[in-house]
């Protein structure tokens, strides 16, 4: 699981019922320095619905987006799974860390 | 592809249009509208924070980053797509095993006869162009005009001298050589053989296209006893190739002479007139065969071409030849003064040019035929291509259901539509490689029923090639067009439940299925006539008794002292019942004729040169007067019989002792005898007007030998025996006289049997239609029958109901042949001048066998849901 995996599992989680292409961008868009594409997305969305740790189906139309429907994303249990399994392997690489001597 | 609606946002400013669209286009459809919604969706909201320059530009970014991704998915997508479809066709064919080879087999018969008629036309109408320049060859003919300036008949031969003439003064024309063509003796030793010679001017090489594989054009007719063998004739000859300076005899002028082989050349193609195994110089033939024609414009003895400059207008250069015809012909009359009256029409006769490569069509009318089977070739292609689409439309109603389900599934109209467009098109394609495959291999018994030689290249006739994709396009779109179109329109609950009638009987399918029967009528009308003008001929009375009798040809031998001779080897044999002489073989196209000027008029009868006992032993009638009587008429040269048509021509009245009103004066021979207008010639034409003498100035060329009754191959041994007394100069030669009229139809009854190939065809065609179409119309109105045999209808009764819906269209199928087929047939007829009369019951007879053939159809296809239990029908649901 990549970088841009894991930060678009934790960006369907945190945004919950209303997780969809638009809303996924925004809030990475927010959180993040890097620059995200509709396809840089949709691309994971796709790929991790179709490993069973994203769930999707199509959400009702809103005004907004002038009548065009959305496609929902939730998050399996599976995926919570593989995303505590991240932190954890995360966390346990900054347990115990020296202090750096900084080269300036 | 209807994205105009994505543009229509509730909001204030849209994203700009390029990008949306140039995204939208890379985005499956199946994603398309979330994927936009969403960036619409932030576009709007980046608007108010950062104005609307830096969204549109953000726009454009999110565009160009992430079309290529969306591009990729797309085309993954399509692939799994028509994998998909590709399956689905298949099975639905497979399904449908019986309907769906009856398609593809249809087409591809019919593709593969078009390739193959393609081909036949292709070959008809490359005649001489292979020649560098063809299109300055001219041909010279003499035409024939009559008193009211109106065209009598052209022939393509003209004086001896007409070349050179024509060249030295008629600006214009480049090159001038003289060709004939005919059969001669060669002698090897004590071997002979009968080569196809042609006699031709130096010049002829230099014209005409015929390459040399050994020896030089230059120097091939240095001598005058130069041949030039085709690669054929010398290994005939000599069994070699290496027979440059070989000597080999050939017989000119009735005797053999020396000559020496000059050079070898290509066996001439099969699109050329000129089919030839040795060339030899002309002048020597001219002046051993017809001396009285050196530097004659009065016989027309030899085939004249000229290469005019591309410049020169052929209009010019007739004029010059009508001139040139006045100028040189030796006939009283001014005709300096009328030489302004172009074409001679004053004139009696005059020359004229004709390009090379129209000589060949337009003689023997050739055009008609080609016109014809081209018409019966793009007829069953039509019938091919309608049965298709029926049967396409007609399997395809039974795939409404998987429609409906398709569509409430989620599929788009445009992918409904490529569906059933694909399906046509594979269906096509496969057709078209089945039907090249089968003219690959049809060919050789497609050149055995036309006579000739084609090769079966697809790959230089580019045309052809892309004829054939055309008609895979056309009719693929044609075919896939209503299924996809109507078929995707329905709404998929109406399907699912039922609701949605459809039957065979919309206007679309109505009008292709009553042109089909025009075309299988017109077709079997066509065929009807054909047959019974081929009848007519054949059994018509030709006036003379033709059988068993054997014809041996003299090849300018001495006729009646060779004749004599013969005929005292056979005296007392009992297998010969009687031997006669004469000029010219009965039956078939008429070569001797005596033409003369008379009054601005050019007259012309043909001439039968006999013996003593040819008008009786030929039973001959004669209406009046008497027979030729060896006793009585002791100067032949003044005794002469005619027939009823010069009788009629020259309006004698009493002809019986009159002077023949040929020659001025006392010379003029008497009219002893009328015989009746029996066709001495071949039934092409009409009975003209015809003398016919015991004078042997007039040469004999034919031996009639009348056998009795009996083993004839005994006979034929023993005139063969005979003839090697009499001579071993010449091979025995005979031909039985049945035979060889026979053979003046060959190409009727070839083209005969090419349009009963053809209608049958059609017809096979249509009734495989009206099978498909049968079998819809039964399968939709199951209900309807089943309630019709509950309320007590008999099974007959059903029928006659289905073919009720049928008859009408048969009618006016019919009826629009009428018209179609007469203006085909009035053409082919025009070829002969005795023509059947066409009655109107041909046209009820073709018309009734397709008829009755639909009425047997519809009732075998509709018999078992007719028959079947009519709970079964209603039950169903």
């Amino acid at each position: 699981m990549s970088r841009s995996d894991e930060m678009i599992l934790l960006a369907v989680w945190k945004l919950q019922d209303d997780a969809y292409g638009a809303s996924v961008l925004k809030y990475l868009q927010e959180r993040t320095s890097e620059d995200w594409s509709i396809a840089g997305v949709y691309a994971p969305l796709k790929r991790l619905t179709s490993l069973g740790l994203l769930r999707s189906f199509t959400g009702l139309p809103t005004h907004e987006r002038g009548g065009r429907r959305k496609r929902m994303y939730n998050l399996t249990v599976p995926g919570y799974r593989s995303l505590k399994r991240a932190q954890a392997e995360y966390e346990s690489m900054w347990i115990g860390l020296p202090t750096l001597k900084l080269a300036t | 592809m209807d994205w105009s609606a994505h543009l229509e946002i509730g909001h204030v400013i849209k994203p700009p249009f390029i990008p949306r669209f140039l995204l939208g286009s890379c985005i499956h459809p199946s994603d398309r509208d979330e994927v936009l919604g969403d960036l619409d969706e932030v576009f709007a909201e980046l608007i108010p924070e950062n104005g609307k320059h830096r969204a549109n530009t953000w726009y454009w970014y999110q565009m160009l980053r992430s079309a290529p991704w969306f591009l990729i998915q797309s085309f993954a997508w399509n692939v799994v797509m028509l994998k998909n479809y590709l399956k689905l066709t298949l099975r639905t064919l497979a399904k449908q095993k019986l309907q769906g080879a009856i398609n593809i087999a249809g087409l591809s018969l019919g593709i593969a006869l078009c390739v193959l008629i393609a081909f036949f036309v292709r070959d008809e109408t490359s005649y001489e162009k292979f020649h560098e320049g063809y299109e300055n060859i001219k041909e010279v003919q003499t035409w024939y005009f009559n008193p009211d300036g109106s065209t009598k008949h052209k022939i393509p031969f003209v004086g001896a001298p007409v070349a050179e003439a024509a060249l030295l003064e008629i600006p214009g024309i480049t090159e001038a050589a003289r060709a004939r063509i005919g059969r001669s003796y060669f002698r090897i030793g004590s071997s002979v053989f009968q080569e196809r010679m042609l006699y031709v001017d130096p010049t002829f090489l230099s014209i005409f296209n015929f390459p040399l594989i050994s020896g030089d054009a230059q120097s091939a007719f240095t001598q005058r006893n130069h041949i030039i063998l085709s690669e054929s004739a010398s290994l005939q000859l000599f069994g070699s190739l290496e027979t440059i300076g070989s000597a080999v005899e050939v017989r000119l002028g009735g005797e053999y002479r020396e000559y020496e082989v000059s050079a070898i050349a290509k066996n001439p193609p099969g699109n050329t007139k000129f089919q030839f195994d040795a060339m030899v110089l002309i002048d020597p033939w001219i002046e051993t065969s017809y001396p009285a024609a050196i530097g004659s414009f009065g016989y027309n003895i030899v085939q004249t071409y000229v290469v005019t400059r591309p410049d020169a207008l052929l209009d010019n250069i007739n004029k010059n030849l009508s001139s040139l015809y006045a100028l040189h012909n030796e006939t009283p009359f001014d005709y300096n003064l009328e030489r302004e009256d172009f074409l001679g029409q004053n004139l009696p006769m005059t020359y004229q040019a004709i390009p090379l490569q129209s000589v060949y069509l337009s003689r023997q009318s050739k055009a008609v035929y080609s016109l014809i089977l081209g018409a019966i070739a793009l007829g069953i292609l039509l019938l091919a291509c309608i049965n298709f689409m029926t049967m396409s439309i007609g399997r395809s109603l039974f795939r409404s259901r998987e429609v409906g389900v398709r569509k409430v599934v989620g599929a788009t109209r445009s992918q409904l539509i490529g569906q059933f467009w694909g399906e046509a098109f594979l269906l096509t394609i496969i057709s078209a490689i089945i039907g090249v495959v089968i003219a690959w291999q049809a060919l050789p018994y497609f050149n055995g029923l036309t006579e000739k030689n084609l090769a079966f290249e697809l790959i230089s006739q580019w045309p052809l090639v892309a004829s054939i994709i055309l008609i895979v396009i056309l009719t693929g779109l044609i075919a896939g067009s209503y299924p996809s179109f109507v078929l995707s329109s329905f709404r998929p609950v109406d399907v699912l439940k039922s609701r949605v009638r459809i039957s065979g009987s919309n206007f679309y399918t109505r009008s292709l299925v009553a042109l089909q029967f025009t075309l299988s009528v017109s077709l079997i009308i066509m065929t009807l006539i054909m047959q019974r003008q081929m009848n007519t001929i054949q059994e018509r009375d030709l006036g003379f008794d033709s059988d068993q009798v054997v014809l041996v040809t003299l090849n300018g031998l001495d006729g009646t002292g060779t004749a004599n001779q013969f005929k005292q080897l056979l005296e007392g044999e009992s297998s010969v019942d009687g031997i006669t002489l004469a000029g010219s073989a009965l039956g078939s196209r008429f070569i001797n004729g005596l033409s003369w000027a008379d009054e601005g008029q050019q007259l012309h009868i043909d001439v039968l040169s006999v013996d003593h006992a040819f008008m009786g032993e030929m039973k001959i009638e004669i209406v009046e007067g008497r027979d030729f009587d060896v006793t009585r008429d002791t100067n032949a040269s003044r005794v002469v019989l005619v027939n009823q048509a010069l009788v009629d021509e020259f309006s004698i009245e009493d002809p019986v002792g009159k002077q023949l009103p040929v020659f001025p004066g006392d010379d003029s021979p008497t009219i002893i005898g009328v015989t009746p207008n029996f066709n001495y010639s071949s039934l092409h034409e009409l009975v003209g007007p015809l003398m016919i003498t015991v004078d042997t100035d007039w040469k004999h060329e034919f031996i009639y030998v009348k056998l009795a009754p009996g083993d004839h191959r005994a006979s034929i041994d023993l005139l063969s025996a005979a003839w090697k007394n009499v001579s071993q100069d010449i091979p025995f030669q005979f031909q039985f006289l049945d035979d060889r009229i026979e053979q003046a139809y060959s190409a009727d009854l070839r083209w005969g049997r090419i349009v009963n190939l053809g209608s049958g065809f059609a017809i096979f065609l249509a009734l495989l239609g009206l099978i498909g179409l049968t079998s819809l119309s039964v399968q939709s109105r199951r209900k309807e029958i089943g309630i019709r045999k509950t309320m007590g209808a008999s099974d007959g009764r059903i029928i006659g109901l289905l073919i009720r819906d049928f008859a009408s269209l048969i009618v006016i199928g019919s009826l629009l042949a009428v018209p179609l087929s007469y203006l085909l047939a009035d053409q082919w007829l025009s070829n002969f001048a005795f023509q059947m009369d066409v009655e109107w019951t041909i046209y009820f007879v073709a018309a009734s066998v397709v008829l009755i053939a639909s009425v047997l159809t519809i009732t075998a296809q509709s018999f078992r849901t007719v028959r079947a239990n009519p709970i079964e029908a209603l039950r169903s649901e």
